[in-house]
């Protein structure tokens, strides 16, 4: 089979099993670029020039679902930090009522079923980090009323209750309270997503956790030792649980030598005054000079093919997906570059010999069980406990 | 339609154990009135505080009479409590002052007391019902059930931010304070009047208790739905802060406005007497059209309340007492339901009719 075969058959897969994206950052990039002023970016048409996403990529790329983060800053803290995740699920919902012909809430797995049969892009909500609540299990379930369906357990910083991948740890992983907090998603039916937390703190919140984890936005740390990485002994506990790990496309994640890149990337950025993770114009401007002097190692699609063969590997075939983590990144693969890019992945996967029903799988089927086996098991849950109103 | 469907059942008035009359003047016959005309046209009440009470206490249980708090089930039954506004607003001085000078727990006070009281509300699905609109309270009364409406919610919480109002609305809250935030200190600020035209576009009523009277006027002044003031008293016969002056209450009359009397010492007097009083004062100034009944119940005993209104289920005797005084059943109706409902389905025409902005 000739590549445009296969890029062919691709496509030809995605539009029955399209992809279901464990992370997109769009919302976070409406508010950074234009205060949420969404006839500013009219996702309708083309956006390239200021976005990795808009409808017509998403469309050409076979997105069929999308867990829209509602990220906020992990140095927000308090009120702040709930406040801000309010206007995120606002935005997002905002959004959706924009392009009612395109895009669909969608709060169960069921509503992803829908939207994939109507031909819509089903929303669902995640959000990154648990300083979103403010310790308050009350508020986590006023994030689940209003739409979320997956909360990170931290973002890039050590939280009172969870240790961060790249913040130091705290607690040795969980809290006790941590632990409620996950017991509390479980009931009221919320996924706990482990990207971004210690490897402690995702055995932990394995052990503890009673429904499917996801990684919305990770890959494998066998293949690229970095911490927002999965270890290959908690990917072997995904078949067990039943989650899912999304694999994602971050180049400075999956690509060892991107890893070192950033590293002194990074440090240039907070050397002329900005935050590492600053995507507007002048940061990215510095980012170019810098990559003038030191060329930027280029991910591509085999490098995110590499990682999902290994995940495969150890955590089955039934316990992978993907998490582009577009709109979140300063940087994304070469062929990957934008929400139009899966169909590449999908195609060099078919020439690495997975098959259409290893693939649906990947694209779609597996993340979707995620949130229906974790729908019933808060079912379950729900039948037999009331809410918690533990403190920390 | 809903409302004017069905045979309203009855709430249970005149129940064998009420309790006797409160003064001589009160006839058994002005009493089973009011039973009629309750189970006809019950009380929309505009404040109670039970959700902070019980957030504090939560181990009183209110199917059961005398729960420990004024405020349970059987006594809104024998009341003639057909609907009730749940506040999530959280009292002055009950945070430690630390939390308060960090400023950084109001949003979560609010998601927590919204929580509260919608656990509240499932907690006694036979009893009580969640309503978010007026039709939702005609149904409820329909069914027999306490048509709750969750609100208000304190202008603080929205931080600044229209969407934290939006995901409070989305929550089920109808209802917003403006008292007390950064935005209705001294005056209207910008930011307040988007607060009001984002209110009006998404029905939340504006309540304007305990603003002061200057920021009062432009609040209902800016609505382009009627205002309520959820639990106040007449400035003329007692001048405590928080009761209404004259010149609001003539506004509110303009307006379609509502004030809702409420039964605390302080504000009314001791007696139900005075809060008839008031009663009489607030409908004489605002019209029939702009009174109704905000007790702002929800505490645990011993509260400052007038002898013969400790409680909910004291309403009875209250309008006994106004049909002594020669009320008319009409303005009764209007007093304990009518009025409440008219805002609340007006909040609903006002934003049905405003365009949906553009952008945020």
């Amino acid at each position: 089979m000739s590549a445009a075969q296969r890029l062919a058959e691709a496509h030809e897969l995605l539009a029955e099993h399209p992809v279901v994206d464990g992370h997109n950052d769009l919302p976070w990039a409406l508010r950074q670029q234009v205060r949420y002023d969404l006839a500013q970016r009219d996702i309708a048409g083309d956006q390239s020039a200021h976005l990795h996403t808009d409808i017509p990529r998403l469309r050409a790329g076979g997105v069929g679902a999308q867990f829209w983060s509602v990220y906020v800053r992990s140095d927000y803290a308090g009120d702040e930090a709930v406040s801000a995740t309010l206007e995120q699920i606002d935005a997002v919902g905002q959004l959706i009522d924009r392009y009612p012909g395109d895009l669909v809430r969608a709060l169960t797995a069921d509503d992803m079923e829908q939207a994939r049969a109507a031909g819509r892009i089903a929303s669902l909500m995640g959000a990154e980090g648990g300083h979103s609540i403010n310790n308050s299990l009350a508020t986590l379930r006023a994030l689940h009323r209003l739409g979320v369906r997956y909360m990170t357990l931290t973002h890039n910083d050590t939280i009172d209750w969870a240790d961060s991948a790249t913040d130091e740890p705290r607690h040795g992983g969980l809290t006790d309270f941590g632990r409620e907090v996950v017991r509390e998603m479980n009931r009221v039916g919320m996924l706990v997503d482990l990207s971004h937390v210690a490897a402690t703190t995702m055995r932990d919140a394995l052990a503890v956790s009673a429904a499917p984890v996801v990684f919305s936005h990770s890959s494998a740390r066998a293949v690229c030792d970095h911490p927002r990485n999965i270890p290959d002994d908690v990917l072997a506990l995904l078949p067990a649980n039943g989650g899912v790990a999304m694999a994602t496309f971050v180049p400075k994640f999956i690509l060892p030598a991107a890893v070192e890149w950033t590293l002194a990337a990074d440090e240039n950025l907070r050397a002329h005054g900005f935050h590492h993770l600053d995507t507007t114009p002048e940061a990215m401007a510095l980012h170019r000079a810098f990559e003038a002097e030191r060329p930027r190692p280029v991910a591509t699609a085999a490098t995110v093919a590499d990682h999902l063969d290994h995940m495969r590997e150890v955590a089955g075939i039934d316990h992978i997906g993907i998490g582009g983590d577009y709109d979140g990144t300063a940087f994304t693969p070469a062929g990957l570059d934008d929400v139009a890019g899966y169909p590449n992945l999908v195609a060099e996967l078919l020439a690495r010999g997975w098959s259409r029903a290893d693939l649906a799988k990947l694209t779609w089927s597996n993340a979707v069980r995620a949130l229906r086996d974790a729908e019933a098991v808060a079912r379950e849950l729900s039948a037999t406990r009331g809410p918690s109103n533990a403190v920390i | 339609m809903a409302d004017l469907q069905d045979e309203p059942p009855s709430v249970g008035i005149g129940a064998p154990d009420l309790q006797a009359p409160a003064g001589p003047e009160t006839t058994a016959s002005a009493l089973e009135r009011a039973a009629a005309l309750l189970s006809v046209h019950p009380v929309a009440d505009g404040c109670n505080t039970l959700v902070w009470t019980l957030r504090q206490s939560p181990y009183h249980d209110i199917e059961t009479p005398d729960a420990g708090v004024d405020t349970d089930i059987p006594r809104l039954r024998a009341g003639g409590v057909g609907a009730q506004f749940w506040s999530l607003l959280v009292p002055p001085g009950a945070r430690p002052p630390e939390d308060g000078a960090a400023g950084d727990r109001v949003v979560c006070d609010t998601l927590e007391q919204i929580d509260a009281a919608l656990t509240l509300v499932r907690r006694y699905p036979e009893s009580l019902r969640l309503a978010l609109s007026a039709d939702d309270m005609a149904d409820a009364r329909n069914r027999g059930r306490i048509a709750s409406f969750l609100g208000p919610v304190p202008g603080r919480a929205l931080t600044g931010s229209l969407g934290a109002l939006r995901a409070f609305h989305a929550l089920g809250v109808r209802a917003l304070a403006p008292a007390g935030a950064p935005w209705a200190q001294e005056a209207l600020t910008a930011f307040g009047h988007e607060v009001v035209q984002e209110a009006n576009r998404l029905a939340i009523l504006l309540d304007l208790a305990g603003c002061e009277p200057a920021v009062a006027r432009q609040l209902a002044g800016a609505s382009k739905a009627p205002v309520i003031i959820s639990n106040t008293a007449a400035a003329a016969l007692n001048p405590h802060p928080h009761n209404v002056c004259d010149e609001v209450l003539a506004l509110l009359r303009e307006t379609n406005g509502l004030a809702m009397v409420t039964f605390d010492t302080a504000r009314t007097g001791d007696s139900l007497h005075a809060v008839a009083d008031h009663l009489d004062h607030v409908r004489a100034v605002a019209g029939p059209e702009g009174v109704g009944l905000g007790a702002a119940f929800g505490t645990e005993p011993p509260g400052h309340r007038p002898t013969g209104l400790t409680d909910p289920s004291g309403y009875p005797r209250l309008i006994a007492e106004l049909l002594d005084r020669g009320w008319p059943e009409s303005d009764l109706a209007l007093l304990t339901w009518g009025n409440a409902q008219r805002v609340i389905r007006d909040a609903e025409f006002t934003a049905r009719r405003r365009p949906s902005p553009a952008g945020v």
